[in-house]
């Protein structure tokens, strides 16, 4: 799996999200252990530090749990994925309404076009 | 760390020298076989032919060991030292100093097996039959014994102490043996900091210190000369003159040494 | 101490040229540190020093505290531009002379790594090409367990699948306790992979900031300052 990491934003940011993405969208299964700080950076070809800072913050919101001797564990609260997940969604929904709305185009109109896309 | 890099070194001269040194044995008993087959067997054209082209490169060899004793020994530390293969060597967690000793140590052994490894050869030419022929031949045309009581006059009427003269000697010879290779390593140090044609340089460099010490033997010659004006110092002239000599090459072989080593330490110039 | 390397007022001339300024920098553990210059700038001055290859002008240079000499040589892995294994050897005879004079040198991370890539112990060095011979330099220089590495362009002029490996190595290789110097001029290659950047230009300290530091505040990524920075 490809880590794109891109030139105009701090490197660790990026890696939160793509870790996140991942945590939400179930390539990482609940309640496994992670790989290792090092084969992380390794595979995503970035500074362990940094890879270590990213995943510090995925703990700060619960992703994540470090279990000292045995490293990196995803969290099995399920709770809080779907919680998380929605939020996330509901973000990216709210923004698309911003754009469509721009547009004209009624939610009707919207829901049509949705109904349209496969995926 | 002295040890292991002498080892190291001595590993990897010994690559160079040792082709050599079997080739001039391979070759002595070549010779010897086909000295041995000349003289019994009646003149033949071919064996002459054969012969003659065999001890052309064996005389080439020969030449070979006695100029390869010094040669090898600059050119390792010319290479390892001040080419790319100096990012490995001066790298290392060792004393530029040891460098210098274990490769100069290394040089001044393989010369003597170089001169062994010539006497051999020799040996071997003359052994058995025609050592005794060879022996015989000396005895009769110069008359061995009268030799021997001429130089015993010779020893005891200018030489007051013969055992002191013959270990001077023997340090001498061995002094000089370092000190050539010390003033090729000086030469290549001096010429490293050049920025274009360092090896090129480094020889004109040698050619140069090698003038300025033919300057300083010549001054020698004439203290010595003055000095044997004085009776009791006639009597020990060549003690005299060996013991300086000696000394003129330990004070430049020690200089020559420490700018060596100053100059890889600070003024290292590598590409 | 954290501090693993420490120059104050690092001054080198080459007769009237002068290569490296007045530089004063700090290195900590745990880094991996981008030294990041257009050619010329002085990063191999810098470098050479630190390996003890060359003698400072003026000013102070440290490894761990200590002054650059046999004892830093010991702690410091350093991998130059040139390819400098002896063209006679074999790949066991380079790897016993490491064994040899450092300490630190772990024979198995060695083993493993060219089983890796399929390079033989008996394998000659003349009979290798020159992207295996630089590969095989990288490996004997990371399989030390060194204090402080010093890596002079490690990916100048190799092709992308060698450069993913060389930072494969670096990053796997990842020990908190060292730090890891990387000169080059390709920063885009490598600039994720950095904690910090440190710039010099004819020999004068430009900036020294985190990655992400100049990602935040420039909104650029690395390589673009630093065109920006060393526009002609």
């Amino acid at each position: 799996m490809a880590w794109e990491i891109k030139n105009d934003r701090p490197v660790y940011i990026q890696l939160v999200e793509e870790l996140e993405m991942r945590i939400l969208n179930g390539t990482y299964t609940m309640g496994t252990k992670l790989l290792s700080v090092r084969d992380l950076a390794s595979e995503a070809q970035v500074n362990p530090n940094t890879m270590q800072k990213a995943l510090s913050e995925l703990e700060k919101k619960g992703l994540i749990s470090s279990r000292r001797t045995s490293g990196n564990y995803i969290t099995d609260d399920e709770k809080l994925i779907s919680d998380l997940r929605t939020e996330l969604a509901s973000f990216e929904v709210g923004t698309f309404c911003g754009k469509i709305k721009k547009l004209g185009i009624t939610k009707k109109e919207t829901i049509e076009l949705i109904n349209k896309e496969d995926f | 760390m002295l040890g292991k890099l002498f080892k190291t070194e001595f590993k990897a001269s010994g690559r160079l020298y040792l082709p050599l040194f079997i080739g001039v044995i391979f070759f002595a008993i070549v010779e010897r076989i086909m000295l041995e087959i000349l003289e019994n067997t009646d003149d033949s054209l071919v064996l002459n032919i054969v012969f003659g082209v065999i001890t052309v490169i064996f005389v080439l060899i020969i030449i070979s060991v006695c100029v390869s004793g010094q040669f090898i020994s600059i050119y390792r530390f010319y290479k390892s030292v001040f080419t790319d293969e100096g990012y490995l060597t001066n790298t290392l967690p060792v004393k530029s100093s040891s460098i210098i000793i274990s490769k100069l140590l290394v040089g001044v052994l393989y010369t003597v097996f170089s001169y062994i490894v010539l006497f051999v050869s020799g040996f071997i030419m003359v052994a058995g039959d025609l050592l005794i022929n060879a022996l015989n031949g000396l005895k009769i045309s110069y008359g061995i014994e009268n030799t021997q009581i001429s130089l015993m006059d010779f020893a005891i009427s200018s030489i007051v102490n013969l055992r002191l003269t013959l270990t001077i000697l023997a340090v001498l010879i061995i002094a000089v043996l370092f000190f050539n290779i010390l003033v090729f390593y000086v030469a290549f140090a001096i010429g490293n900091m050049a920025n274009r044609k360092k090896v090129l340089l480094s020889i004109i460099i040698y050619i140069a210190i090698i003038n300025v010490l033919s300057f300083i033997s010549a001054g020698v010659a004439v203290f010595v000369d003055w000095l044997s004006w004085d009776n009791v110092l006639r009597m020990n002239v060549i003690n005299i003159t060996l013991a300086i000599i000696l000394a003129v090459i330990v004070v430049i072989g020690l200089v020559c040494f420490f700018v060596t080593n100053k100059i890889i330490k600070s003024k290292l110039n590598l590409e | 101490m954290s501090e693993i390397l420490k120059c104050t007022g690092l001054t080198k001339k080459y007769g009237s040229l002068v290569a490296l300024n007045n530089l004063d920098l700090s290195v900590n553990k745990g880094q991996i540190i981008g030294l990041l210059g257009p050619n010329g700038s002085g990063k191999t001055t810098l470098i050479k020093l630190i390996a003890g290859l060359l003698k400072q002008n003026s000013g102070e240079l440290t490894v761990n505290g200590e002054k650059i000499g046999i004892n830093t040589k010991k702690m410091v892995s350093y991998l130059p531009e040139r390819t400098y294994i002896p063209d006679w050897m074999r790949v066991i005879d380079i790897i016993k002379m490491f064994e040899n004079f450092y300490e630190d040198f772990n024979l198995e991370k060695v083993k493993t790594m060219l089983d890796n890539l399929g390079i033989k112990f008996n394998q000659r060095i003349k009979a290798m090409s020159k992207g295996t011979k630089e590969k095989l330099q990288l490996i004997l220089v990371m399989s030390r367990e060194a204090q402080l590495y010093l890596l002079d362009e490690p990916i100048a002029g190799v092709d992308p699948a060698a450069r993913d490996y060389i930072l494969r190595t670096i990053i796997t290789n990842y020990n908190p306790e060292a730090a890891v110097i990387i000169s080059t001029h390709l920063i885009q290659d490598i600039e994720t992979v950095l904690d910090d950047v440190i710039m010099i230009q004819n020999g004068n300290l430009k900036i020294h900031k985190t990655v992400d530091e100049i990602r935040e505040e420039s909104g650029k990524s690395v390589d673009e300052l630093f065109r920006e920075v060393f526009r002609c």
